[in-house]
């Protein structure tokens, strides 16, 4: 062989290694250690036909203005919770002369934006009997009965402006606590921009009424409370009290405002408030007691999470890569706020929001990298290197980010939702727009997992979770019958004025209670219909043909819905929740005669 | 003679006949039962009324023999009970009596409720949903119907009720003679 040949020889061998090595460094990242094959992640999110998740998980719905209930690990959607949205499937305030129309209009417009479901503890856990959900658009707060699953009050919130953060106060929910976001003057409905203010409200778990406010500084973004009932927490941003974006990123830090419950009763007791559209508004800075402690973080903060220890409240650094943990022990003990601060550790670009297995790790979602990045809490505040145990890649612009039960003191460790903003091509193409992405992830292990991804109506923010075993029970099959509901022999016609009728029908399979009823021409008819059904599920609805009505009544349920009878003729009316094999037949007539 | 009163006693309250109707939809506490006392029908009968419209099974709810029920079996106690006054020869002619009697009854129930059975798949009300042919769901064991199967099966009262019969049947055998070795022992 000559010199030239060996050469090309030495080349062909070296150019053959290296693809080959190369083809191993590929193979070897595929399956890199911990990784799992996709058969094995989809059993671990599989469940069988018939059976149950073991988690339900509620997300909120965003500008739906509903919250969305899903099952995990699978990830089924299983229904919707409407709340400040007309649903008609639900017969859900989409008919005017309807309670829950009422309700709803009663409270403001007719479409809302739900950021963060709440539910409601006791002894520090989930006790599976309310959940809150705000309405940034305008301002309110909503209950939903966990009994079922069906929304029961809902209040715009005096002297605030775009409910944001919201928080029950932990242990036994003595308030709720709603952050307005937006400054606005106080008391609303008169222009003066030199008089802007805004407030974070203690309201009635059950009336949603504020038991009293406090003026805050700044704009107040997402809240949490201590595990012992003391202190509600806020991230602040804007201290700079600016009406454009750059003027609110104009200082180097902003805060987390620290409400002294016992310290603003105490002032409550003591007259120490002015009342302002029949609110007690307490301003912290007149008070004999300290009711605001105010500690400086990065510049606008976001995430605001206690960790399910009580010991520190974290605030996630949004613009700054850095979650600020705060030793909640030391926040009236020292004299410089500061001081109360226990660690700062760097956990990436972005940090939003920050979650916890109740093994003693926090989980953090990161927008700017995407990712969830699992970090040490104790760790970090002793300045050991190691803290950042790891981090996974999520799809994409990860928001919120909540493992199971991580709000309560007994986290169960098991699952992660990362709710990211974003999802691009992660699902079927359907338009220039593309729902969100859920991606739930195993944090059982040292490493993370990520199992699985899901896709919901734009947009859930949060999302939290209870253990199906703890909830189901709790859950109604039937309605009981309300005082009014209409008996099986009690469906009739009554004329109570020369324009007034009104109408009293059964529903059950597969007939309503009147074949046909007669009014006159604009009548107003007041129709109460009962679902004497004694059996789950058997749900019938009344849609009348042309009058926009479409009721839907639960298994032991009564509605009402009062309209005038406006076009003479044949209407019929309908069932329309599909309920047995004649549930076509299941109609009949409303005759509207026509006034001479 | 006295267990067979206590026995008789319980059929009164306890249901002599049942049958469960299980369905996809209607499995577990949602299974529909049917429990046949003396007297009286309980159950999920309103669910299966229901259900029946698109059926037209012919549910006999109230027959003769469902009301005769409790005076029969209120008979049997009374005379059990009235038979104890009885000196032990008459109690053993009464016991057999009474046993044939009972044994009689049970057949003939036997007998009617099977008749029932027969009358409810075949005597329809209406028949709105085709493809649901006549039949005869046995006295014991399970019969498809539609789309649920249903599972008969003796209550603990028709337990309670043999019992009793072999109780009374017991009751009328001879007293054994005194052993004629022992009785030498004893001289």
């Amino acid at each position: 062989m000559n010199t030239q040949a060996r050469q090309y020889w030495i080349l062909g061998t070296v150019v053959v290694a290296g693809l080959a090595l190369g083809a191993a460094c590929q193979t070897g990242g595929q399956t890199a250690p911990g990784a799992a094959a996709p058969a094995d992640l989809a059993s671990r999110t599989y469940v069988p036909v018939g059976e149950w998740d073991k988690y339900y998980a509620f997300l909120s719905g965003g500008q739906s203005g509903a919250v969305y209930v899903y099952g995990l690990p699978s990830g089924r959607y299983i229904r919707s919770i409407p709340v400040y949205e007309p649903r008609a499937g639900y017969g859900y305030a989409n008919v005017p002369g309807t309670e829950t129309y009422e309700m709803l209009a009663a409270s403001g417009p007719m479409w809302g934006d739900t950021h963060h479901p709440i539910l409601s503890e006791s002894g520090g856990d989930y006790d599976g009997k309310h959940l809150w959900i705000n309405d940034k658009a305008n301002s309110r707060i909503a209950r939903i009965d966990l009994r079922t699953f069906e929304t029961k009050a809902i209040a715009r919130i005096p002297n605030l402006q775009a409910t944001h953060g919201i928080a029950v106060v932990s242990p036994d929910t003595s308030y709720i606590v709603a952050n307005g976001e937006f400054q606005a003057e106080i008391p609303q409905g008169r222009l003066d921009t030199d008089s802007y203010g805004a407030v974070m409200a203690f309201l009635d778990p059950m009336t949603l009424e504020p038991r009293f406010e406090v003026l805050m500084p700044g704009n107040c973004d997402i809240n949490d409370s201590s595990k012992d009932g003391r202190w509600a927490f806020t991230t602040i941003y804007n201290l700079e009290n600016a009406v454009t974006v750059e003027g609110m990123i104009q200082r180097e830090e902003d805060a987390i405002g620290a409400v002294d419950i016992h310290a603003a009763e105490a002032a409550l007791e003591r007259g120490e408030f002015r009342e302002i559209n029949g609110v007690k508004v307490i301003d912290p800075t007149e008070t004999t007691e300290k009711v605001l402690y105010v500690i400086p973080v990065p510049k606008n903060p976001h995430g605001c999470d206690v960790t399910p220890d009580g010991k520190y409240v974290l605030g996630a650094g949004k613009l700054s890569p850095t979650v600020t943990v705060i030793d909640i022990s030391k926040i009236d003990q020292v004299e410089n706020p500061r001081d109360a601060i226990a660690g700062q550790p760097d956990v990436g670009l972005g940090p939003l929001h920050t979650t916890f297995d109740g093994r003693g790790n926090a989980y953090t979602s990161l927008f700017v990298d995407s990712q969830i990045v699992k970090w040490n809490i104790e760790k970090a505040i002793a300045g050991d290197p190691t803290y950042v145990i790891d981090r996974v890649d999520v799809h994409y612009n990860v928001g919120h980010t909540q493992a199971t039960l991580a709000e309560t003191m007994h986290p169960t460790g098991e699952y992660l939702l990362a709710l990211n903003k974003l999802s691009k091509d992660q699902y079927l193409p359907v338009g220039p727009t593309m729902p969100e992405a859920q991606e739930l992830i195993d944090i059982t292990g040292e490493k993370m997992t990520l199992l699985s991804s899901f896709p919901a109506e734009p947009e859930p923010h949060d999302a939290v979770f209870m253990l199906a075993e703890d909830l189901s029970p709790k859950v109604v099959q039937t309605e009981e019958l309300t005082a009014d509901a209409v008996p099986e022999d009690g469906s009739r016609v009554e004329r109570v004025g020369p324009d007034e009728v009104h109408v009293y029908m059964t529903a059950i399979r597969s007939k309503y209670g009147l074949n046909d009823f007669t009014v006159k021409e604009g009548d107003k008819v007041t129709i109460t219909l009962t679902n004497i059904e004694t059996i789950r599920d058997m749900s019938h609805g009344f849609a009348v043909e042309g009058y926009g009505i479409n009721l839907a009544l639960d298994p032991g349920q009564t509605r009402k819905v009062t309209f005038v009878a406006d076009k003479p003729g044949t209407h019929w009316y309908y069932c329309t929740w599909f309920c047995s094999a004649l549930h076509l037949e299941m109609r009949g007539r409303m005759l509207v005669e026509e006034r001479g | 003679m006295a267990g067979a009163a206590i026995l008789l006693a319980a059929t009164l309250v306890l249901p002599l006949w049942s049958t469960r109707m299980e369905a996809p939809q209607y499995k577990g506490s949602e299974a529909l039962e049917v429990h046949v006392y003396a007297g009286r029908v309980h159950g999920d009968l309103h669910e299966i009324e229901l259900l029946n419209q698109y059926v037209g099974v012919h549910l006999p709810l109230e027959t003769p023999e469902l009301a005769a029920a409790p005076w029969v079996l209120g008979a049997f106690l009374a005379i059990t009970l009235g038979v104890q006054a009885l000196p032990a020869a008459a109690r053993r002619r009464a016991a057999l009596g009474l046993s044939i009697v009972m044994a009689g009854v049970l057949l003939g129930g036997g007998a009617l409720l099977q008749y029932r059975l027969y009358q409810m798949g075949h005597e329809r009300t209406s028949t709105i949903m085709e493809g649901v042919p006549d039949f005869t769901p046995p006295l014991l064991g399970s019969k498809k119907i539609a789309n649920f199967t249903a599972f008969m099966s003796l209550g603990a009262g028709a337990w309670a009720y043999l019992g009793a019969l072999a109780l009374a049947a017991w009751s009328t055998r001879r007293p054994p003679a005194p052993d004629p070795a022992r009785v030498r022992r004893q001289e």
